[in-house]
This record gives C-alpha cells, structure tokens and sequence, in this order.
C-alpha cells in the first residue's frame, strides 16, 4: 500500500499527520515514511531523530567539456546551458538540467554530477528515508522518484510518501503511483483555495482520496471534509518536541479513523 | 570595433537577457561607421535567456556591450568570450554611444 500525503498549501499539517501515521502504523506493519519534500525535508525533526545515515547521492549526467577539444556540436540546447560561439564551447553548469539533448548525434560525452542526497534511519519495524537536494538545484524532481524507488526497494506493507506543498512537479512526481492520496487542509480561506487546486491534480491523476480537515474549530469556515484533526494545543507541543501525539487515546482515535481508511477497513 | 546595446522601445533596455533587439554599433577611429538592429530570439526562451542572448550577440562579433544591468551567468559568458561590459546610467541609446566614444563609461567589474 502506497499512500501519499499532500494538501496544497504549506503549513497545513502534511508532515505532522504522516508522522503520526507513521507511528501508528509501525505498531502493527512494517512502514516506510518517505520524505520527498527534498527541498525543505523535515521529517526527521517530527521523528525526534536528526542521526541519519546518508546513503547515496542522485547523479544527473551533465556534458563533460574539456580544453582544446574539438566538438562537432550545434546549439541545440534550450536551457541555454551549452553554447557555441565562434567554435569555442561554454557550458553554464548551474543551467544545464542533464537532459542530454546536446550528446545526439556529437561527440560529447558525460560526467556525473550529484544533485542531493538520499538519507536513511532505520527503525525496529520500519524506515524512515528522506531526499535532500543540495542548495541551489534548479531541478530536483529526479532526487524525489529516486528517493520514493529507494523507500519502496524496502518492500514495506505500508509506505507514507509525505509531499511537498503546492502543486508543481516535484509534488505531482511524488503522487505518482500512490494507490491512495490524503490530501490535509486547513478551514482558512487559504487552505481552501488551495485544496481545490490540489484536488484536481489528483483527480486528473485517477487516484482515490480523502480530504483531512486538520486545525478543525478556528474558524466558521464550511468545508467539506472525510476525516477532521482538531486544533489542539497538544498536537502543537508534540510536533515541537519531535513526539507523536498517539499518547491521548481522543487524538489517537482521529489518526484510527484515518488509518482504516488507508487499510481499507470500515 | 563593435558594440552592442539592449534596447526596448529605442531605449537602453533595463534587461539584457530579456531585450526586444539588440543595437549593433560599428565604430571606426572614434567615429559610428554604420548600425544594425537585430531581433533578440532567445527573449522568450524557457530558461538561459540571459546565457543564450550573449551568444547571439557574441557571434556577431562584438567586442563591448553597453548596459544598464546584467545577470551573473550572462555576465560569465561574455568575459570568457573577452567582451567588455560597460554600465550605462542613462537610458538614451545617442547618449550611450557618445559617452562610449568619450570614454566616460565605467565597466562592469
């Protein structure tokens, strides 16, 4: 079972809701929690765990120019990554998205370039595995497949892709093959808007979903919603601490609830 | 010698990458032999417009560009292909040149 989690807006309670499943389910299957917010992870932050043992690196292929060589290359690249001028070539590295476009059919060839980082933490029934790009990337979608074919090479009963906000590549790259989508919103005008938006690429995407209302009770707000989270200090004081809030069997009930869904039970 | 100028509406651009037409002036003993404008086709390119606009302007054989600002990575382009950059305060492309040709223009360093 692969079920991502995702929502929209940032802030909504992504990371806090597939942590606390993760928790949950750990109890009884064997879990992965697979962070491909590769820019700005933190999951390891709500695990109270910061030892990650890095794993690999995520290469793309980037053309490898040397001095004095002769290269029978036309500007075919539209990144504006590899120029010709006059016969000489330069190549702008922090443009080139390693597409390759530029070795048909010409005599250039490849070096490897990292572009993040895959970590790994191993618990007693399960992983926790993030994707890291390094600062500065300009595209990172590959480090967030490699990452989710890493997580799911563990072969785990129960993989959590926890995404990140919005609803550009990197987020529809990790939605990808999930057999089911959590999608956790807000009642601000805010968490709406941008529910709406991210329900439509998951309907685009054919994937069955639920809508969590998490921060249930700061505002009037009509919404509609599968499964609520209210707001509750609680929650706040273990997601600062890096704990689950399972602890409170009335806040367990909620992740329950959530979880059967996610099982296909009741 | 050669010397390029963005220019948007026959002003300076504001943007080098992302300039309508490139004027290209030739100068002879100080003096303007000829202009030439050229349309700016990497302007609308997904990405490295900036790096793609300086070969343009390279492979006509320029030797200077005169503007008002330049990103970083059209700027590294331009230096290794040994074109100097000079930053233009004014806006009107007459006075650019005649400033150019006083040698009152300071370079981009």
């Amino acid at each position: 079972m692969i079920v991502a989690v995702t929502g929209g807006k940032g802030g909504t309670g992504k990371s806090t809701l597939s942590s606390n499943l993760f928790f949950y389910f750990i109890e009884n299957y064997k879990t992965a929690l697979i962070d491909c917010d590769v820019e700005t992870p933190n999951l390891p932050y709500l695990l109270g765990c910061e030892d990650l043992n890095p794993i690999k690196d995520i290469f793309i292929e980037v053309p490898n120019i040397e001095e004095g060589k002769t290269y029978n290359y036309n500007n075919v690249c539209k990144e504006g990554a590899l120029l010709k001028v006059k016969n000489k070539l330069i190549f702008v590295e922090e443009l080139c998205s390693g597409c390759k476009a530029c070795g048909i059919n010409s005599n250039i060839t490849f070096k490897k370039r990292s572009i993040g980082k895959i970590y790994e933490k191993k618990f007693d029934n399960g992983y926790l595995i993030v994707g890291k790009s390094n600062l500065g990337e300009r595209k990172t979608a590959k480090i967030v497949t490699e990452t989710k074919k890493y997580g799911l090479s563990k072969h785990c009963e129960i993989n959590i892709i926890d995404t990140a906000a919005g609803t550009h590549c990197n987020v529809v790259r990790a939605l990808i093959n999930a057999d089911k989508v959590i999608i956790v919103t807000e009642p601000t005008p805010f968490g709406i808007s941008d529910a709406k938006r991210i329900i439509k690429v998951v309907e685009k995407l054919n994937i069955p979903y639920k809508i969590v209302l998490n921060k249930y009770g700061i505002s009037d707000l009509k919404i509609n919603y599968d499964f609520k989270i209210p707001y509750d200090k609680r929650i706040v004081e273990c997601y600062c601490k890096g704990e689950s809030f399972l602890k409170y069997d009335d806040l367990r009930n909620y992740m329950e609830e959530i979880a059967n869904w996610i099982l296909g039970i009741g | 010698m050669k010397i390029a100028l963005p220019i948007e509406n026959n002003e300076l651009s504001q943007h080098f990458g992302r300039c309508e037409k490139f004027m290209i002036v030739e100068i002879e003993n100080g003096e303007i032999k000829g202009k030439e404008i050229i349309e700016n086709t990497a302007r609308e390119g997904r990405g490295g417009v900036g790096t793609t606009s300086a070969s343009l302007i390279a492979d006509k054989g320029v030797d200077a560009i005169i503007v008002q600002n330049i990103g970083p990575k059209a700027y590294n382009v331009l230096k290794q292909l040994g074109i100097e950059i000079y930053k233009a305060n004014t806006t009107s492309i007459d006075e650019c040149i005649k400033l150019f040709l006083e040698k009152k223009l300071e370079k981009f360093e």
